[in-house]
């Protein structure tokens, strides 16, 4: 398969996929919805399994680690600020203290990850 | 760090998508490299530089 036809192939998909997850869950049926995405990235899987020319390469990978990064840390910015505020405001806004105690404890647990896989991989490449 | 890869490339009358299936990239790496918008890794640059049967030194510039 050319690239040209998998890109086209990946806006249908794209396209369907989404339709078909908002039909589900305007629906209320979450489980159909689930569905649908495990079949989206099946259905992606194969297509691009097939294409013979270079989709990716180390330039791909460079933009595509740099463009997490910074998504990363953007959203572990905002979180962590939105949850000690959330937190520090409780008794101004106390049915905000969940949503604060969530936020928080998520930025920990990312930050958990990010630590996790920035020690693996400084083991791995020395 | 500058390079000459259209040079060699014009020299060996290729299209930038020939050049890239030659070396198994996109094209779209072969148009930054040109432009020196990306410096290719150091197994990139000698795959170059064996493809054109050339020094890496005659292909990459680097300026301090």
């Amino acid at each position: 398969m050319e690239k040209k036809t998998y890109q086209t192939f990946r806006v249908l998909i794209g396209t369907s996929v989404g339709a078909l997850i908002a039909a589900a869950v305007i629906m209320e049926n979450l489980l159909l919805a689930f569905v649908m995405l495990i079949l989206g990235t099946l259905l992606s899987y194969f297509v691009k399994k097939n294409v013979y020319e270079v989709t990716e390469d180390e330039r791909t990978s460079l933009i595509a680690s740099k463009a997490s990064r910074m998504a990363m840390l953007s959203f572990l910015t905002i979180i962590t600020v939105l949850g000690i505020g959330l937190l520090t405001l409780k008794n101004n806004f106390p049915e905000f203290t969940q949503a604060g105690y969530t936020l928080s404890y998520s930025a920990c647990l990312l930050l958990l990850f990010y630590s996790g896989f920035y020690a693996y991989y400084n083991k791995k490449h020395g | 760090m500058e390079n000459k890869l259209k040079v060699y490339r014009a020299m060996q009358d290729l299209t930038q998508e020939e050049l890239a299936k030659g070396l198994g990239v996109t094209r779209q790496t072969i148009i930054a490299i040109e432009k020196d918008k990306y410096d290719p890794s150091l197994i990139l640059a000698f795959k170059i530089a064996k493809f054109f049967k050339a020094q890496i030194e005659d292909i990459f510039i680097y300026n301090e």
